[in-house]
């Protein structure tokens, strides 16, 4: 099954509804609990990733019997160094993100703990892919 | 195979309508109008009240054991809530209420909140003990046990296993009586219940086989019982022995109400009150948008238990007595004096060791299928069905949305002439999902 979720950047009101209608859908899939925790906290990660940084955002997600795959691809300044980014506490978020208790340079890596795959591509001045990956044991 | 759980809420089909203010007002979608009268699903149900309370023309009602049961028992204990007291209009003084209690057939009247400090701290041990597990979230209200075993079943392992005050009790007057020389089968167990959920958590426990408590008396039915022997023994009286009537702190006596838990609560705690709040605040608990709250005290009516369907006095007035008392305590605590029960070691000891309960199980109503790629083909049906659906939410075909219409034809194999907006020349399901 695939569905899609456009990304507004700027708009942490509504930062986390993807994440947050891709588990009401798992839910009723039953999914096992703990596989749509690991996903949805990836994914929440991600997706206030896009809503931070980003200046246009698609989330594309395909379920299987097997597994789940999101893509999250954006438009904006992209990601310098990958390496740098996966390290906890990098973070290059503006004051005003992190006034709104975002921003921690936890992302990336708490991204990773989450997921049984992750992939980050990205161009500077171009934009970003994260591709993330979790399996289903039924 | 579906189990079967008791539920206190029944709809009395002669006075039902058939509107649909039942079928809008529950938050687990648990009703439909049928044959134009209203259903309830059993496996969906989870005795919160609000039907009870929406309904505009009494058609449901909680049902109750007979009271006249207690009179098979020696020692007939009445295990009270403080919200009884707290109902009662002001001119009635508490041992004026404890009398009547004794008045119409109790042998013995013991308040609830009387545990409350020692739940307190087992709580917070709890919660200390089981860090992973965050936010720990309070099993006093079983209309939200429930609530979280149907509609969020991954935060299962976030409830506090322990029993609750009332239980405590219930074991308490048990010990104590038996050790003044009381046979077990002579003692019975009543407890006074404010609510449905209450009543259904003790014919159906979660986490345990069986509960201690004998029987359920409604508070409404009870209220008229007290207030008419007051009457009757014209007594007038005002609060004098005050120590006999107030064995809590001042904390405890308020234990039931909104904040009652949440005040107490070690490190970074919330209280939620009104089930529907609950259910759009435990959506964010799912989505892990909160981190480092320790514990969460969730009640499905607005105010606590003094919100209770079977509450007779108006929540607010309840409150206010009960905060009166709460203040009458503190006044004394002020001097060092306290009347607060204290727990024989022994039976401390029996009741630590009889504390826990086990793992309550979830009980999805979410999933389409227990099988995954089952589920997949109905949620795909669903959606094509979703598509032809009018989305205005009429509730003319009996349920309270469209998307639970749609859900309902796959699920339950309502049919589709249900809906009347659609056309009676596509109304087949095989055509729709042809298309």
């Amino acid at each position: 099954m695939h569905f899609e979720y456009i990304v507004q950047p700027g708009d942490f009101t509504n930062a986390g509804y993807a994440s947050s209608q891709l588990k009401k859908t798992l839910k009723q899939l039953n999914v096992d609990p703990s596989v749509i925790k690991r996903l949805v906290v990836a994914l929440y990660e991600a997706e206030v990733n896009i809503v931070a940084h980003a200046y246009q955002g698609v989330i594309y997600a395909d379920i299987d019997e097997d597994k789940v795959s999101v893509k999250l691809v954006d438009e904006g300044p992209g990601i310098p160094d990958i390496n740098l980014a996966m390290q906890e506490g990098y973070s290059t978020a503006s004051p005003a993100v992190r006034e709104m208790g975002f921003g921690a340079g936890m992302g990336l890596p708490n991204m990773k703990r989450n997921v049984d795959e992750l992939k980050v591509s990205s161009e500077v001045g171009v934009g970003t892919t994260v591709e993330l990956m979790v399996y289903i044991n039924q | 195979m579906k189990a079967t759980y008791y539920h206190a809420l029944q709809v009395n089909k002669e006075a039902c309508r058939g509107c649909m203010h039942c079928i809008r007002s529950c938050p687990t979608e648990a009703i439909r109008i049928r044959d134009g009268k209203a259903f309830i699903y059993e496996e969906r149900c989870i005795d919160c009240g609000e039907c009870f309370v929406n309904c505009p023309v009494g058609a449901v009602y909680v049902e109750q054991d007979d009271f006249k049961q207690i009179q098979s028992f020696t020692y007939k204990v009445a295990l009270l809530p403080a919200v009884f007291v707290g109902q009662c209009p002001e001119d009635i003084s508490t041992q004026a209420i404890y009398d009547a209690l004794k008045g119409v057939g109790f042998t013995h009247v013991f308040e609830i909140e009387q545990m409350a400090d020692f739940a307190y701290e087992k709580q917070h041990q709890y919660v200390r003990e089981h860090q992973e597990d965050k936010p720990l979230i309070s099993t006093f209200c079983p209309a939200i046990v429930r609530l979280i075993q149907v509609r969020f079943p991954g935060l299962t392992p976030n409830l506090i296993l322990q029993k609750p005050p009332l239980d405590m009790s219930a074991f308490y007057c048990k010990e104590e009586l038996m050790k003044q020389g009381a046979k077990e089968e002579e003692i019975g167990l009543f407890y006074i219940t404010p609510c449905a959920a209450k009543i259904a958590a003790v014919k159906t426990p979660e986490g345990e086989d069986k509960s201690i408590i004998t029987g359920v008396i409604n508070m409404n039915y009870l209220y008229n019982l007290v207030i008419k022997k007051i009457k009757a023994d014209k007594r007038k009286d005002t609060e004098t022995d005050i120590t006999q009537t107030n064995c809590f702190s001042s904390q405890g006596v308020l234990w039931s109400l909104t904040n009652g838990e949440e005040r107490m609560a070690e490190g970074r705690a919330l209280a939620i009150d009104g089930v529907h709040l609950v259910g759009q605040f435990l959506e964010k608990v799912e989505d892990d948008e909160l981190s480092d709250v320790d514990f969460l005290e969730l009640r499905a009516c607005d105010q606590g238990c003094a919100g209770g369907i079977l509450v007779v006095g108006n929540r607010f007035l309840t409150v206010e007595r009960l905060k009166k008392r709460s203040k009458l305590i503190e006044s004394y605590e002020a001097t060092g004096e306290s009347y607060v029960l204290k727990l024989p070691e022994d039976t401390k000891a029996k009741m630590e060791a009889n504390l826990s309960v086990e793992k309550i199980k979830p009980r999805s109503i979410i999933k389409l299928d227990e099988n995954m790629v089952v589920a997949m083909q109905k949620m795909e049906q669903i959606h094509v069905l979703q598509k032809q659906l009018p989305n205005v939410d009429c509730g003319m075909c009996g349920a309270p949305s469209c998307q639970a219409f749609a859900e309902d034809i796959v699920k339950e194999n309502v049919p589709l002439s249900d809906c009347v907006f659609l056309d009676k020349g596509v109304a087949s399901i095989h055509k729709i999902w042809k298309k």
